[in-house]
């Protein structure tokens, strides 16, 4: 799915990754292996905040040069 | 067909119960609900609107933007049961009125939001009463200002000219996607107040990108334009925008090219994202995409290249 991909490529860059589980709802990883399930992709931002810690911004300079490349 | 809400905001004394009294002596306003809040433990505002009919409610006691969204939701479904069970005279339109000190967006959220609310009603425009003598008078009639689609410049009897010139190019410099209009005892045509055009962005050259400054609250807007965006990604990143910086984004408004017929009109008040509307052709021949953006620490330039970014992005994915 198109949105996931890019989601999943956006995500990538904090280092956390999104799966597809059965279709039905998304798996968010870290790289220390904590997850969270999120119901729908409009929530992802949220729990990938609560995973990281820290806010996620779409402004973030080195955010911005990676999806450029 | 739902059922179109009009919210009209404005500081204390700046002329909303006389806008509204005035717009119900109109004959085309005759088949209109009005829900009044007020923050007294004794309600006036609704005596003054001269009409006291079933279809008038008061919401006292409180403010609607944070005790009172449920009562407000609640008499919004109240009404309609109302209306079905031939309780009350047909109204065809509903015409809330907060009070001088609330925040109007998250009566925004509740009317975006709420299941049966949002299924029943949609929210119209949101109008704000700018008081003609004293401008703007602080950060909550400033916000108010903010997210308007259409600012009625109040007491245009008794406003000093050349102050009223200056307020009318304040309110261009902060929000440049509402129109504003003179009034004097709240008159005002019925047409351009509840023209559903109020949302569409026109007119964004006189919208030059404005810095913040002391008589705005550090509020400031600004103008992107871009070329044709991807649809997908401009979702993925509006929700990251607003889940990130959503308490300094006050308003974002405009039109977005998406490579169809016509744009796509998006209209956001803070957190609360209005559902976007596919117009079938453009306004005018220019068909770029342009989004207004108005809060606080606004970097036009930044906006851009992450929107740009996250569009350029999109390519690779669907290809």
């Amino acid at each position: 799915m198109f949105r996931a991909a890019l989601l999943d490529r956006v995500l990538g860059h904090f280092g956390l990754s999104l799966h597809d589980w059965a279709g039905a709802v998304y798996v968010l990883r870290d790289r220390k292996g904590s997850s969270a399930v999120v119901q729908d992709i409009g929530a992802v931002w949220s729990e990938a905040e609560r995973l990281l810690g820290r806010r996620l911004d779409p402004l973030d300079a080195s955010l911005v040069a990676e999806l450029s490349r | 067909m739902k059922t179109p809400v009009v919210l009209v905001t404005g500081f204390l004394g700046s002329g909303k119960t006389t806008l509204i009294s005035r717009l119900l002596e109109h004959p085309g306003m005759g088949e209109t609900a009005v829900i009044v809040n007020e923050l007294g433990e004794i309600g006036i505002d609704h005596h003054l609107l001269r009409r006291v009919d079933e279809r008038t409610v008061l919401l006292a006691s409180g403010c609607v933007c944070c005790v009172l969204r449920g009562d407000l939701a609640d008499e919004l479904r109240d009404l309609l049961d109302r209306r079905d069970a031939g309780e009350v005279p047909h109204f065809g339109r509903v015409v809330v009125e907060t009070t001088g000190v609330a925040d109007p967006t998250p009566v925004v959220m509740t009317l975006l939001s709420d299941p049966v609310v949002r299924n029943h009603y949609e929210l119209e425009s949101v109008v704000a009463t700018i008081d003609g003598v004293h401008g703007l008078r602080g950060p909550e009639s400033v916000k108010q200002a903010a997210v308007a689609d259409r600012l009625v410049i109040t007491k245009a009897d008794i406003a000093d000219p050349a102050g009223r010139a200056g307020l009318e190019r304040q309110l261009a410099r902060l929000n440049p996607t509402a129109e504003a209009r003179l009034s004097a005892f709240g008159e005002v045509e019925l047409d351009w107040l509840f023209d559903g055009a109020a949302r569409d962005p026109h007119d964004l050259e006189r919208g030059h990108d404005a810095g913040p400054g002391e008589d705005t609250h550090d509020v400031s807007s600004c103008v992107l334009f871009l070329d044709q965006v991807d649809w997908t990604a401009f979702g993925l990143w509006l929700t990251m925008l607003l889940q990130a910086r959503g308490q300094d984004i006050l308003r974002i408004k405009g039109f977005l090219n998406v490579g169809g017929d016509g744009p796509v009109l998006v209209n956001c008040v803070q957190h609360a994202v209005h559902p976007p509307v596919h117009l079938d052709e453009w306004p005018d021949e220019d068909m770029r995409s342009r989004l207004v953006f108005i809060g606080r620490d606004l970097d036009a330039e930044r906006l851009r290249a992450s929107l740009s970014a996250f569009d350029h992005a999109a390519r690779p994915v669907r290809s």
